[in-house]
């Protein structure tokens, strides 16, 4: 039998834990729609305001880092939330809602005062959302109007205007969005908890800058000459938020939806075992397509029949006890590096990566393969990262 | 920056004369790892467009890569329940691979290698590879147990029909036993396959006559014919009755059964005629079993024959000689050898196949040769044919339709599913 992929958040069931977040996948119901009917268990609308809210976008928004070939390892935007008022996004949501009533419609919004974030809450109640989140986060464009992510980066403005929103919502769950360009998260899940709102999304994307044009010096992506810091996403993000997920799991009795990095249901399942219960995803999407649901959702499928597990649930948080501090890590656990001869390419780069950047522990021989000084050899693991064959792995010394 | 296309080791010329074991191993799943890091992932890929079978390309390459490796399995075997067998004998280079957008900035992806890959750790891993529906009504025929025949009975299976499969020999899978060699295609292979498919349906291993073949249709709801070609032409020429001239196919067959009496082939020269994987297949074989010279005579030349590149280059590497726009005339015994005389040709119009045709120049040649084998075009069994003849009830595919490719008798058998199973829903012959 499959495993039962649903899962529990904030006392709204969802078929699967994936979520399309915020994003400009979901600033139109035909793509949301799209979405669904591929097998996301919801999307959360792209951020809305209310009609007063002026929002003026430049072009171009989008920067990309390439690795080695591979395209957006991490992409940067300076996109802004949604230039569609409330009056559109509530009759989405009532659109939506009526095609796909097992789905779970989450809007998200951000105001400037209280009345705009409680008549959002009020609208988009009405028009039949399942969830609300507030986009505490945003860290370019929003925050030089008081917005974004600065309320997400004060832990009192962060509680009250929580609290406003909460105060408001009759019906639904409220989730809080928060940004990982603080400190500590800590104080501001902390906040959250405080003011009543149901649970977390962590993160937003990370405050950068994504490259300067080496010809016109102009920083990227480049409006008319010239640019800002932007939000930085996509898999390189991704021990960022599974720092912050997991730290807010361990420490705040909150639910948390991880967002940030998720590309596949290997990143899935992780984030599910530091603790989140609902998982949202943005970068790859926008890169793939809507199609990535299906290897997603068959994956951590697989994944749970081979750990025995029949509900996802199970799996959520069962690394969290294993996270530790450094004082209570174990002195005694010792390991060193074996290289398999017969795997190994004798490309070296153990060698020049352990000689300059580790313990000067491998040695070569006359056939340039690479041998550990089991000696000097200290264990660090820095030789098994950079094997592009993995022909070194890290054995435990028994005394 | 071109990077390179990963392919799996291969056995060394020296292993493969003295070996029938399968010339191209199995990716590792490191190599496996990196070549799909080259897929682009394409939306609307034309690679699946060049699949007969509509294998979800982009996607099981996406699973691999993601380390859903045995996910990607299943999704190849959900369109093509052939899919190791066809990872590995697929001319990839004329169907996935020859659309390939990567092939227009570097090389194609190894995509038969890949779902080689993924379906041969999927049948490591053990476990049964389908799941059939008990059987909810409609009764099929399915005569000749090929790619065609077996695909047709599995998605009738998947459908709910029940299947009776009538083939004569003692192993199922037709060409894939019988005709490809063990090199190409390693038996064990193609009978894990087969047998997962096997396992759901009643065989009756009795050859079907004409008047067998009446009985059938009345008593079943539907007919599939997938009996191939299996009766290969003869040469209509002086001496071809010698006992030293012979069936390629019949060749083939034996040297699958792993029948006896090859050694009479050690330091001999071996003639093949005929230029399609057949003859590669002979001549490939003659020179394992210790042939001294296997050469492949064919009426027109490289660029006209049927047998795809990667199965020339093969028998080229393995030391098979061509001789190019030949034709054999006649044949006498001498000093226990054969005396073959052949017309040379040249090319002439294009016939209907649209390859330029052999036309005769008058100028000939004598060989001396020890066998001669003959590989040319093989015709249907005329005795069942009739059944064909405007029966709606009675489908058909493979090779007998035009087929060519076992990934397009796996697609024939499949299409052939679909609309059997469209005729017993609306009412069949009732």
């Amino acid at each position: 039998m499959k495993p039962d992929l649903s899962l529990e958040f904030c006392g709204v069931r969802f078929p699967n834990p994936f979520v399309l977040a915020a994003a400009p996948t979901t600033d139109d119901a035909e793509m949301v729609a799209r979405g669904l009917e591929a097998g996301w268990a919801g999307a959360v609308l792209k951020t809305t305001s209310v009609e007063s809210e002026t929002v003026e976008l430049v072009y171009p928004q989008m920067g990309g880092i390439e690795w080695n070939g591979q395209k957006l390892h991490g992409m940067i935007n300076i996109d802004l939330i949604s230039q569609r008022h409330i009056d559109q996004v509530e009759k989405d949501v009532a659109t939506l809602k009526k095609a796909f009533p097992q789905k779970v419609i989450l809007a998200s919004i951000m105001g400037s005062r209280r009345e705009h974030w409680q008549e959002l809450v009020g609208r988009l109640e009405a028009a039949g959302v399942d969830m609300i989140e507030c986009s505490f986060s945003c860290p370019h464009g929003m925050p030089e109007r008081g917005m974004g992510s600065t309320i997400g980066q004060n832990p009192e403005l962060t509680e009250r205007t929580a609290r406003w929103v909460k105060e408001a919502a009759k019906r639904v769950p409220v989730v809080i969005k928060l940004t990982p360009n603080v400190t500590d998260i800590l104080p501001m899940a902390q906040a959250v908890k405080d003011s009543g709102a149901d649970a977390v999304a962590a993160i937003n994307s990370v405050l950068g800058l994504i490259g300067i044009d080496l010809d016109t010096y102009s920083p990227l992506p480049s409006v008319d000459g010239m640019g800002i810091y932007g939000g930085f996403t996509g898999p390189a993000i991704k021990p960022i938020a599974l720092h912050c997920v997991s730290k807010i799991a361990k420490n705040i009795d909150i639910p948390v939806a991880a967002v940030g990095g998720i590309n596949s249901w290997r990143d899935a399942a992780e984030f599910l075992l530091v603790g989140a219960r609902n998982l949202q995803l943005c970068t790859a999407p926008m890169h793939f397509g809507f199609r990535i649901i299906d290897d997603l959702l068959d994956g951590l499928s697989r994944y749970l029949e081979t750990k025995g597990l029949t509900r996802v649930e199970d799996l959520v948080g069962l690394a969290l006890p294993k996270l530790t501090t450094y004082e209570h890590l174990s002195r005694a656990h010792k390991v060193k590096s074996v290289i398999d001869p017969e795997a190994c390419i004798r490309c070296d780069l153990c060698y020049i990566a352990c000689r300059d950047g580790g313990h000067m522990a491998i040695q070569l021989d006359a056939e340039r393969l690479p041998k550990t000084d089991d000696d000097k050899c200290v264990g660090c693991a820095l030789c098994p990262l950079v094997c592009p064959v993995q022909a070194i792995s890290m054995q435990r010394i028994t005394a | 920056m071109k990077i390179e296309r990963t392919t799996p080791k291969t056995l060394t010329l020296n292993q493969r004369r003295q070996s029938f074991a399968e010339v191209v191993t199995n990716l590792t799943p490191a190599e496996a790892q990196f070549e799909t890091y080259r897929c682009f992932y394409c939306w609307d890929a034309p690679c699946q467009k060049g699949c007969p079978a509509e294998v979800e390309i982009p996607q099981f390459i996406w699973s691999i890569r993601s380390g859903n490796v045995a996910g990607a399995a299943d999704r190849i075997y959900r369109a093509n329940p052939l899919g190791s067998i066809c990872g590995r004998v697929c001319p990839t280079e004329a169907l996935c691979e020859k659309a390939c957008i990567s092939k227009q900035v570097n090389i194609p992806i190894a995509i038969g290698h890949l779902q080689r890959y993924a379906c041969d750790q999927r049948l490591a891993g053990g476990g049964p590879l389908f799941s059939y529906p008990p059987i909810s009504g409609g009764r099929v025929a399915i005569i000749g147990a090929g790619p065609a025949g077996l695909a047709c009975a599995h998605f009738l299976r998947l459908a709910g029909r029940q299947v009776a499969l009538f083939e004569p020999e003692e192993k199922l899978g037709g060409l894939l036993t019988w005709g490809i060699p063990a090199y190409r295609l390693a038996p064990e292979t193609t009978q894990a396959e087969v047998k997962a498919i096997a396992g759901s349906i009643e065989w009756h291993q009795e050859k079907v006559d004409a008047s067998r073949a009446q009985v059938i249709l009345q008593e079943f709801d539907a007919v599939f014919l997938g009996i191939g070609k299996g009766v290969p032409a003869r040469l209509q020429i002086p001496g071809s009755d010698l006992a030293g001239v012979r069936s390629a196919v019949q060749f083939l067959r034996d040297v699958a059964a792993g029948r006896g009496g090859f050694h009479d082939l050690v330091g001999k020269e071996v003639g093949t005629i005929g230029g399609g994987a057949t003859a590669m297949d002979a001549a490939r074989c003659s020179l394992r079993l210790g042939a001294g010279r296997a050469t492949v005579f064919y009426r027109r030349t490289q660029e006209e024959m049927p047998a795809f590149a990667s199965e020339y280059d093969a028998a080229l590497d393995e030391g098979a000689e061509f001789v190019w726009l030949a034709a054999p005339i006649a044949i006498e015994a001498s000093e226990g050898r054969l005396s073959v005389q052949f017309e040379r040709m040249e090319l002439g119009q294009p016939d209907q196949s649209g390859r330029r045709s052999p036309v005769p120049t008058g100028s000939r040649f004598t060989l001396k040769l020890d066998v001669l084998l003959e590989a040319l075009p093989s015709e249907p069994d005329p005795t069942l044919m009739l059944l064909l003849d405007k029966n709606p009830k009675v489908f058909t595919g493979g090779d007998l339709a035009g087929g060519g490719t076992v990934v397009q008798a796996v697609a024939d058998g499949k299409e052939a599913a679909r609309k059997i199973n469209e005729w017993l829903i609306q009412g069949g012959a009732r």
